[in-house]
């Protein structure tokens, strides 16, 4: 093989990696609200909302840990409102998740606004994650290249949707989980605790929602900019049906998505000709493709968006 | 013998908005009896249960297990209790495995893990026990209606139960798996099994239990032994007047073929093509009741669906009234004369959110008088209704309440008169007493048989074996999508449950 094509190739992969994460996250938090029965529409609004606190705290203190910290609570937080209002008040859980997503959009651009610029009018930049430092493995052809120059976020992300998958086929805890929402009076029955489970979904899901947009801010561009997460939040909800609600189909979906992404980018580089506005689109249309059924018959869980009453 | 008292309910009360669903409920059951707890729809049996089992809680009264007070009543603490419930539409989740289902809630000995290997050893214990074999690697989705029944009984023994109770058992079964229930019912019993057995079937209380409490209107009516009572005492004390055993149908005078089917078939191509309908062929008369009878999902909605118009045959003819009506809209088999009353009151039949008034005329809005060019003529529409609710004695404080504050068999009055009403020829009928008490369900069956004497043809499709029997002049017998047989109403019960469980198969000409 060429050297020029297996650069190309290495960079190409090592980006599709990277750009899957900031869906990966999002993708299994919604993955876990939706198994639980809940849908988390609001996951762009708490991407969001990770991305600025995360970005924000980083800055102030000078600790990329303390912005994670921030996101994580600033999502969980979102996520605790979103339960509380669709799981105790059993308002329309697609109201309250658009709500988020405003809000948030809103809310973070105001914010980003009264942060004040540094000399030229730029933003102050955020200290980001390290790199992960692997040692003499990083200088292995091809593999160190792809698979071993990311930062520890990534590598976090791909070991969630192993752990997610763990828990759910192969713990008590998952099976009933699922049960909760496959059918939450069977779960009650059983005598699991229907509620609980619930609210703990949709927090979790919510913290790994920020955590995506954390990623953006704290390992890639270093600033926030208005909007930056650019509907991944909503693409996330795509891949967990092209993943027919299984992590690890979830993760290959991320995959792909994250390979397009990246592809419309060297396609950007190589000035094919085609306008770059048409390339940017590339992730969008794959996500409707997604949602229109070319993986066959996607069963999702039965209760999904059906609040629980009991008597 | 002197018996002991396993478990007591002291004046249980239970409001529902608008209804008492308890009042005063005082009742004890002997360990290691079948106590059948009967009365109709809406007497208050399940909400008991239910309060027991802590799926309700009781708004007055108090509950001793074992001559203990048994307070904070929760299905967790019902099982650690040692109180199984089977309920009426099963706790079961089909794309779980069965093994799956059992140890739902349970405890792995070696947390967080499954530990699926030790558990099935423990199933298999307790299944050896009881005498009950089960694939426990089979989704419950894969398994028949019986077996997921059998499924739940073995998940409340293995999770302790000393006391099961049934809710409606058998009204998914055939009249063979019922019994077959009724058999590992009592092989439980004897092995020390305390059974409560709800049901408003009075053969099957009749057959199975040791006693008999009678519930009407959320009271507790009478507990006798079932040596000392008989079908008769038990019908009066359960409806609180005397029943008609059977009705007074008139000669049939059978007119010309209204509706004809030839060889309907229906392919479900969104699902490996599976057939839900094999060449179908039947005909109605006027003047005459045909019955299908079946056990649920064997093909009755499809059927109902196709000839009604809603869906189309993949293929095979239909004629009414002489014309090939296999490509007709519903809206043209209405115009024709056709009425159909669907199974899903509440869905397919009536708009739930709209008046009494509105439901009357959904079929019919368009016509004159009801619509004036193009506006709806609502003092018309006012009217009719009030004389359709007055001639079918549908109890509404008014016509302009939303139908979903109605009883079931109120809003099935509602349905019936809005049909009745049009110049019918053609009458399906789905389930039309599914869930009434028996006042409804004798009306009913009486609006029906009026019906066939006005010389309108009526093809009735129903899962109530009685009630096909009751009314129908032929009964043709449904299974897996197929007419598998016809009988008239001379034919055993038991001969049309081998039917109806695809057991005895004949061919069936027109």
């Amino acid at each position: 093989m060429d050297a020029a094509l297996l650069t190309t190739l290495t960079t190409w992969l090592a980006m599709s990696i990277r750009m899957s994460v900031p869906l990966l996250f999002p993708s299994l938090g919604g993955l876990l609200a939706q198994k639980a029965g809940v849908y988390n529409f609001g996951l762009e609004g708490m991407m969001l909302c990770g991305a600025f606190f995360g970005y924000w705290v980083s800055n102030k203190t000078g600790s990329p840990w303390l912005g994670l910290l921030a996101a994580i609570i600033s999502g969980a937080l979102l996520a605790l409102l979103l339960a509380f209002t669709s799981i105790r008040l059993r308002v329309s859980q697609l109201v309250i998740g658009l709500g988020i997503g405003i809000f948030s959009l809103g809310f973070t651009g105001y914010l980003f606004r009264l942060v004040p610029s540094e000399a030229g009018g730029v933003a102050p930049a955020a200290p980001l994650f390290p790199k992960v430092n692997f040692g003499a493995l990083r200088g292995i052809p091809f593999i160190g290249d792809t698979f071993l120059s990311h930062d520890w976020m990534v590598y976090a992300a791909y070991g969630f949707a192993a752990i997610i998958a763990w828990f759910f086929y192969r713990t008590t805890a998952g099976l009933n989980f699922r049960a909760v929402g496959e059918n939450p009076q069977v779960a009650d029955t059983a005598g699991i605790n229907v509620i609980l489970y619930r609210y703990l979904a949709v927090i979790i899901s919510g913290a790994l929602a920020a955590m995506g947009g954390a990623y953006l801010t704290l390992t890639q561009t270093a600033y926030f900019t208005e909007n930056i997460t650019a509907g991944r939040g909503w693409i996330a909800i795509s891949a967990i049906i092209l993943g027919k609600f299984n992590p690890w189909g979830v993760l290959l979906a991320c995959l792909l998505f994250g390979a397009a992404d990246s592809g419309q980018m060297h396609l950007q580089f190589m000035e094919v000709g085609i306008p770059y506005q048409f390339l940017l689109m590339v992730p969008y249309i794959m996500a409707i493709i997604a949602m229109t059924g070319v993986v066959g018959k996607v069963r999702s869980p039965a209760a999904m968006g059906k609040p629980y009453a009991k008597h | 013998m002197p018996e002991e008292i396993y478990l007591s309910f002291r004046d249980i009360r239970k409001i529902f908005p608008g209804v008492v669903a308890l009042d005063g409920v005082n009742l004890d059951v002997y360990r290691g009896e079948i106590h059948a707890l009967l009365g109709e729809n809406g007497a208050g049996k399940s909400t008991l249960m239910n309060i027991l089992y802590g799926l309700y809680h009781q708004d007055g009264g108090e509950i001793f297990l074992k001559g203990e007070k048994y307070e904070h009543n929760t299905p967790k603490n019902a099982i650690l209790h040692g109180i199984g419930m089977i309920h009426q539409h099963f706790m079961l989740i089909p794309n779980f495995t069965v093994l799956e289902n059992i140890i739902l809630g349970q405890t792995s000995p070696n947390p967080p893990k499954m530990e699926k290997e030790y558990f099935r050893k423990e199933i298999f214990k307790v299944a050896d026990k009881f005498g009950i074999k089960i694939d426990l690697d089979l989704l419950v989705e894969e398994v028949s209606v019986g077996m997921q029944q059998k499924i739940e009984i073995l998940k409340a023994l293995y999770k302790g139960a000393e006391l099961l109770i049934l809710d409606e058992p058998t009204s998914v079964l055939t009249p063979q798996e019922s019994q077959e229930l009724f058999k590992m019912l009592d092989d439980l019993n004897k092995k020390g099994t305390t059974i409560i057995f709800i049901s408003h079937k009075l053969n099957e209380v009749m057959q199975i239990s040791d006693r008999i409490s009678v519930l009407r209107d959320g009271e507790l009516i009478a507990t006798v032994s079932k040596s000392e009572t008989d079908h008769h005492e038990l019908s009066k004390l359960m409806v609180g007047r005397e029943v008609e055993e059977e009705y007074q149908k008139e000669e049939a005078k059978y007119g010309e073929d209204v509706l004809i089917l030839e060889k309907i078939s229906l392919i479900d191509h969104h699902n490996h093509d599976r057939r839900l309908l094999k060449e179908i062929s039947l005909k109605v008369c006027e003047g005459e009741i045909v019955g299908i009878a079946g056990v649920d999902e064997n093909g009755q909605k499809e059927l109902a669906e196709i000839i009604s118009g809603l869906r189309k045959p993949s293929s095979g003819k239909i004629s009414m009234f002489g014309r090939d009506v296999t490509h007709a809209t519903t809206h043209q088999l209405i115009e024709m004369g056709m009425s159909y009353i669907p199974a899903d009151r509440r869905n397919e039949g009536l708009v739930l959110e709209f008046s009494v008034a509105e439901n009357t005329i959904l079929e019919t809005n368009y016509q004159k008088p009801f619509t004036k060019g193009i506006s709806l003529q609502k003092s018309v529409i006012t009217k009719f209704a009030q004389d359709l609710v007055r001639e079918y004695d549908v109890r509404t404080p008014s016509v302009n309440v939303p139908v979903r504050n109605l009883s079931g068999g109120n809003q099935q009055k509602v349905i019936i008169g809005r049909e009745f009403s049009k110049k019918t020829r053609f009458l399906l009928v789905v389930q039309p007493t599914w869930g009434l008490d028996v006042g409804a369900i004798e009306y009913v069956h009486h609006k029906l048989l009026e019906a066939r004497e006005k010389g309108i043809s009526v093809l009735l499709i129903s899962t109530d074996l009685e009630e096909v029997r009751k009314l129908s002049d032929r009964i043709l017998v449904i299974y897996e999508g197929e007419i598998v047989g016809q009988a008239d109403t001379r034919t055993s019960v038991s001969e049309i449950g081998l039917m109806m469980a695809g057991s005895k198969k004949q061919t069936v000409s027109l």
